[in-house]
């Protein structure tokens, strides 16, 4: 259950299975799902010399060399393999692809190799972008696939491309599970179908039955909006909202005075320690955590003057590629760090961030919406951010009698806010309403989760910036506790009727289990932080959870990709 | 009826006179020229199509050698590699490997295995002896008796597992209620296998998840609990399939499917067509080739075409390009003109002046002569000695656009066999040749070097392995030396194109990647402690001036590899990144290069083995042990920390030459004398070389000298004497080089 191994047994074998000098040719889309799980420095020691696009018309002929493709199979792959082949510019060839193959495409292909240059074809199905060992996605952007036909209805080529992410994940994990979909979810349900379709129609690959104890959770983000809509303060999250991470590389080239070599870092937890260790924390101890850093650095640069003593030398000659590598780290580190600092201050994103968690999670409606009217007039904060807030009021007090979202909404246009940005209130309400939402995430339909919602503010929080808990976080947490199973068993039913019930019952919770979680409209960096802790609680009783989705999100995308269908 | 005149010597059967009685009344008959046309000019025998009767032309009547040579290349058969484990071996695969990583030496690992087995053996029966004692029943029943087992067996031996037998002496352990039954004509479950199952590919369970497999799928071992589940400890080791393997060993395989197999076999259908074609294409094409050279006048009279007596004999040129025509036209029928309206290709009409009907000699349809249609093909003819081709004499012989494209494809194909770039493709094999000797020798290496160091903080002693290691050491540095050479040519090889200069960068960074992983071992050898002069270990001396390469080195076998300097231009830049420890070069001179080589070995073993130098280090003993690292230090820092950089100055390091420590005041002439007297012909060598090469090799020595003199400063500074000591013997051979050259200037 770890996505990154997963793609990487298959990296490493389109790199290891055939030895000698090798050029890897690879497709628009596998560029970056290799760039996410592998290195050059990697490549080069299996023998990989050369990496370059298979479209590239430019390419030099090197008959000296064998050549590995990795490909998508996707017509304009075939298509410029067949062409290719046709004049076959390096020796032999090894193609892979990462996902099935239609027939059509293997006899194209075959009937174009008279030189019989290719020697192997073979599925290899890392189909799927791996943004760390517990979180993948389909790589759906709204520019190639969008994600909605009309309405809450799957678009149907991103619903194409979900299900073979999805197979190839399971396949790659080698895991035939049992399917469950959010009962209010369309799309969740027309997914988990075909999926299920395309493991008994391939059951050779699948199996025939479900074997093990592997639940697919298909859930909507329609009955989540507020996460993707909050500011988050973990290191990774705030990267992805504030910066902007596309396939594991922060573009700083547009940030004040940065240096020559920090205009585009690379995250990888593989090989980056610190990363690995600080991309949960929250800003805070993000800081705490940077300083150390940097003094063991400062320690380590001083052994490196004063290198007298033979051990010294010694140590420091063999700690040298690990040394360059720190040192990349630290100003890599210190770089993204003081450019996320600049930009929560400029952007006065604590005191946005504060109305945004009390708009979460507690219901304080005349507090909340002076502190909102406040907020709105407020020049110094950002339009977006304004809106995010009066999004996060619309939908908490949707029902409440008082509810002033058209004051706010009017409100927001007088100060000057685009007229595009402004309707995204009822964007928003039109995909996640209180209609279209299945569970209470307000916690305020009822008598009983007010009563919950009030004791729960009783407890008081330590931090008042990470209140919130995303809905998906909550509800595997009731699942593994063996709480409320009834009523999960009616919100998530089971494809396949005769399938075991989700909750065994009883205090015990789930054991042994493996939960893929698929999250249709979207994941956010939070909600993986919320599983890795998940994670690590319940890793005693054998559970482990990996999460995935149609996307990754920030704020920003979210609603990028709302604005495009659900348009008032 | 010039047809039937040059068919008639062919004639010889009694069978084909009456064919021919028969057509000659078809050709009185006028109009019915097709059916005339579709008559085999040689036998007479009649074809339904133009293109059946060709291929009848190819096949009855070729006089040439070859004979059909369809050979059709091998589609890739091989498939996946099966890794690892050859054979089915007794031993516990897992304990197997831990023991190889520690007992790297081959006759170590033997007898550790040896006591292992011995061990388990001994295991095996506590165990069996538990289970036979105890009533045998339903599987529930012995899994708790195995469960039993496992606690009364850990007690004594600390896991109390035991290994499995190939015929099941895991019976009585683990459940088999799961397994797939064996029916005749069942396959192996691996779907890039799916052997039938013979007695030949035996037929065996994986124990862990029940599938029938053929023998080379069912080689692994897992521990497995009574239930065939899986267990992390405890258990019983029993046979199982790869992938039941890499689920135990936590990893995740992910599923693959191999389409190679319909792949090749789709591909066979479209390449046979294609092959056959373009095979019988070139066959015309050299029957063409035969049959022009005859009708050239200066073609031999060895030449065996049918037609040669015919065409030497029609002497004005009008009769001769008919005969030509006629001739060719025995190589392929050709299409009746009549019936050939307009171009296949371009569909355009044929007319008397405009657009003249030409003939494919391929395939003999009637074509036009626009480019797109038809052109000239040049075909080299017969040598005049009769054998093979010559490139120099062409006939232009007229071809369809398809048949060229036929006769095109078929060269790509042929063409594709020869590798370009030799020289890298050489010089790569010497890396991976290197590599793989690192491979083998480097964890031998590491665990001489491991037990050394443990002696030697216990008892500083008798330390018997040293030499040992010092021998093992030297194979190394060799290896290292090799591969780092080998590369630094592959980046100074001509790069023709954006490509290949990108791929040379790469090689060469992948083995300066390759030294800095794996060369720091190799200061790890301790010290051996002081013994008296002449005392030396005795296998050592022999051993070390043994010539160069103690390892094969497939693929430079006929290549003089003892000269540092080669043939490449590149070399100056060797020499540069080298410069303490290379000897001088001078042109060609193999055998000077050679002989220092051979020194540089004996010296690193000096180095590394016992550290008992001349009176001129005798002082320096102790700084020395750090010295060689900080020298590799400094100069990592000075190249700016680059990797490559690191790594040959490690290298530097690890091969300085240390010689015994020359008196210091031997003037000039007397290294000379000694120079010439171990190298008579030296001399006469520098003397032979052109003047613009001896002022090159006299700048480049002049720059090295200056260089070597830096270093033996800083090395005098930071009191590493040793260091000095082997630095100033390269400074003298650089002397005894420039005052010879000097000398013939």
């Amino acid at each position: 259950m770890d996505a990154l191994k997963a793609a990487q047994y298959y990296t490493n074998r389109i790199a290891t299975d055939t030895s000698g000098m090798k050029v890897l040719l690879l497709d628009r889309e596998t560029t970056p799902m290799i760039s996410l799980v592998s290195t050059q420095s990697h490549l080069l020691s299996k023998e990989v010399f050369l990496v370059d696009r298979l479209d590239n018309v430019r390419r030099d002929t090197m008959r000296h060399l064998k050549c590995v493709c990795f490909l998508r199979p996707t017509d304009a792959s075939i298509q410029a393999l067949v062409d290719e082949l046709r004049n076959p510019k390096y020796g032999d060839y090894y193609i892979y692809f990462s996902n099935i193959l239609k027939k059509s495409m293997i006899e194209l292909l075959a009937e174009n190799d008279e030189s019989e240059a290719v020697r192997e074809i073979q599925e290899f199905y890392a189909d799927f972008y791996v943004a760390s060992p517990a979180l993948f996605h389909a790589g759906l952007a709204p520019a190639t696939h969008p994600l909605f036909a009309e309405g809450h209805s799957w678009n149907p080529g991103a619903l194409g491309r979900t299900v073979q992410a999805l197979s190839a994940l399971l396949l790659a994990l080698k895991r035939r599970p049992t399917i469950r979909y959010e009962r209010n979810s369309a799309m969740a349900l027309k997914l988990g179908e075909e999926l299920e379709y395309l493991m008994a129609h391939e059951a050779s690959l699948f199996g025939a039955r479900p074997a093990d104890s592997t639940q697919l959770l298909i859930l909507d983000r329609k009955n989540d909006p507020v996460t993707p809509l909050l500011t988050h303060w973990t290191y990774h999250a705030m990267l992805h909202e504030l910066l902007g991470v596309a396939n594991g590389r922060v573009d700083l080239s547009h940030v004040p005075d940065v240096r020559a070599e920090t205009k585009e870092v690379m995250l990888a937890q593989d090989q980056d320690t610190f990363f690995r260790q600080a991309q949960f924390l929250n800003f805070g101890d993000l800081g705490v955590s940077l300083k150390e850093f940097v003094d063991s650095y400062q320690s380590r640069t001083e052994s490196h003057h004063k290198l007298d003593s033979i051990a010294d030398m010694k140590r420091f000659v063999e700690a040298y590629p690990e040394f360059r590598k720190l040192s990349g780290n630290v100003s890599k580190h210190v770089a993204l760090i003081g450019e996320l600092s600049r930009i929560v201050s400029a952007r006065h994103l604590m005191a946005v961030s504060e109305l945004e968690q009390s708009l979460a999670c507690n219901e304080q409606h005349s507090t909340d919406l002076k502190a909102l009217r406040a907020l709105v007039a407020d020049a110094k904060v950002a339009p977006e951010n304004k809106v995010r807030c009066v999004i996060l009021y619309a939908l908490r007090y949707e029902r409440v009698q008082a509810n002033a979202t058209g004051e706010l909404k009017q409100l927001l246009s007088s100060c000057g806010v685009d007229a595009d940005l402004v309707s995204m209130v009822d964007v928003v309400l039109r995909y996640a309403g209180a209609r279209e939402r299945q569970s209470d995430i307000f916690q305020n339909e009822n008598i009983f989760s007010r009563g919950k919602n009030i004791f729960k503010g009783l407890q008081g929080t330590e931090n008042v910036y990470t209140q919130h808990t995303p809905a998906l976080a909550e509800m595997l947490d009731l699942l593994l506790r063996g709480r409320q199973g009834p009523l999960l068993q009616e919100q998530l039913p089971s494809l396949d009727p005769r399938a075991r019930p989700l909750v065994a019952g009883g205090e015990s919770g789930l054991a042994n289990q493996d939960i893929i979680v698929f999250v249709v409209g979207g994941v956010t960096m939070d909600e993986e932080r919320a599983v890795a802790v998940l994670n690590a609680r319940y890793s005693a009783q054998n559970v482990r959870i990996l999460l995935g989705g149609t996307s990754i999100h920030s704020s920003h995308s979210f609603l990028t990709e709302l604005s495009t269908t659900f348009f008032p | 009826m010039r047809r039937s005149t040059v068919s008639l010597g062919a004639l010889q059967t009694p069978a084909a006179a009456g064919l021919r009685a028969n057509s000659m009344s078809g050709d009185d008959a006028g109009p019915d020229v097709a059916r005339d046309s579709l008559r085999c000019p040689i036998c007479g025998a009649m074809a339904p199509s133009l293109f059946a009767l060709n291929v009848h032309l190819d096949d009855m009547h070729f006089a040439g050698d070859g004979g059909p040579r369809h050979h059709m290349p091998h589609g890739a058969e091989e498939t996946a590699g099966h890794s690892g484990h050859a054979g089915f071996a007794p031993a516990a695969g897992l304990a197997a490997e831990g023991v190889r990583s520690r007992y790297a030496s081959q006759d170590d690992l033997e007898e550790v295995k040896g006591a292992i087995l011995g061990f388990f053996r001994g295991a095996g029966k506590a165990v069996r002896g538990l289970s036979g004692s105890a009533p045998s029943g339903s599987p529930s029943a012995t899994s708790s008796d195995h469960g039993n087992e496992d606690t009364h067996a850990q007690a004594p031996h600390d896991g109390g597992w035991r290994v499995g037998d190939k015929d099941g002496a895991d019976r009585d352990l683990v459940t088999r209620a799961h397994w797939q039954q064996h029916r005749p004509g069942a396959r192996c479950s691996v779907p890039a296998c799916g052997l039938v199952l013979t007695p030949h590919t035996d037929a065996l369970n994986c124990r862990c998840c029940g599938r029938l497999m053929c023998g080379r799928h069912c080689d692994r071992q897992v521990r497995l609990s009574a239930t065939a589940q899986l267990a992390r400890r405890g258990g019983v080791y029993c046979r199982a399939c790869d992938e039941c393997h890499t689920r135990a060993a936590g990893g995740t395989a992910g599923q693959t499917r191999d389409l190679t197999r319909g792949f090749v076999h789709l591909r066979r259908r479209a390449v046979n067509t294609a092959v056959l074609e373009g095979n019988r294409i070139e066959k015309r094409l050299e029957k063409l080739a035969l049959v022009h050279g005859a009708a050239q006048p200066s073609a031999g009279p060895s030449t065996s075409a049918a037609a040669a007596s015919a065409l030497v004999l029609g002497a004005q040129p009008g009769a001769r390009s008919r005969a030509l025509q006629a001739a060719e036209q025995e190589v392929v029928a050709w299409e009746d003109d009549a019936l050939a309206a307009s171009c296949p290709f371009c569909g355009k009409a044929f007319g008397r002046l405009a657009s003249r009907r030409h003939h494919c000699r391929l395939c003999g349809r009637v074509v036009c002569g626009r480019a797109g249609c038809s052109t000239l093909l040049a075909v080299p003819l017969p040598a005049a000695g009769g054998q093979g081709f010559s490139p120099s004499r062409c006939a232009d012989i007229r071809a369809c656009c398809e048949c060229e494209r036929t006769v095109i494809r078929h060269r790509n194909r042929l063409a594709r066999a020869v590798p370009q770039a030799p020289d890298l493709v050489r010089l790569y094999a010497q890396i991976r040749a290197s590599m793989a000797l690192v491979e083998e020798i480097l964890p031998v290496f590491n665990a001489l070097a491991m037990r050394l160091r443990n002696l030697d903080e216990g008892r500083a002693g008798a330390m018997p392995d040293l030499p040992r290691a010092a021998r093992v050491r030297k194979q190394l540095t060799a290896a290292f030396g090799d591969m780092d050479q080998a590369s630094k040519r592959i980046a100074m090889l001509p790069a023709g194109t954006p490509s290949s200069s990108r791929l040379h960068e790469a090689v060469r960074r992948a083995v300066a990647q390759y030294l800095q992983l794996h060369m720091f071992p190799l200061t790890m050898l301790p010290r051996a402690p002081h013994r008296p002069l002449g005392t030396r270990s005795p296998d050592l001396v022999p051993r070390a001036p043994r010539p160069q390469h103690v390892h094969p080195a497939p693929g430079s076998s006929g290549e003089p590899t003892e000269s540092p300097t080669g043939s490449i231009p590149s070399s100056t830049s060797t020499v540069n990144a080298h410069g303490a420890r290379l000897p001088p070069i001078d042109g060609g001179s193999g055998s000077a290069g050679g002989s220092a080589r051979g020194s540089i070995e004996s010296s690193t073993a000096d180095c590394s083995g016992s550290p008992v130098p001349g009176p001129a280090t005798g002082g320096g003993g102790n700084g020395e042990g750090g010295g060689k690292p900080g020298m590799a230090v400094a100069l990592a820092n000075g190249v700016g920390g680059a990797a490559t950089g690191i790594a040959s100055s490690l290298l530097s390091l690890v091969a300085a030459p240390r010689r015994r420590a020359r008196d210091e005041g031997a003037d000039r002439d007397r290294l000379i004398q000694q120079a010439l007297a171990a190298d008579p012909e030296k001399e006469q060598r520098i003397a032979a070389m052109p003047l613009n090469e001896k002022m090159a090799s006299l700048g480049v020595l002049r720059d090295q000298r200056q260089r070597v003199l830096g270093y033996i400063g800083d090395a005098q500074r930071g009191r590493r004497l040793e260091d000095a000591a082997s630095l100033q013997a390269s400074l003298d051979d650089l002397d005894v080089e420039l005052s010879l050259i000097e000398r013939s200037l």
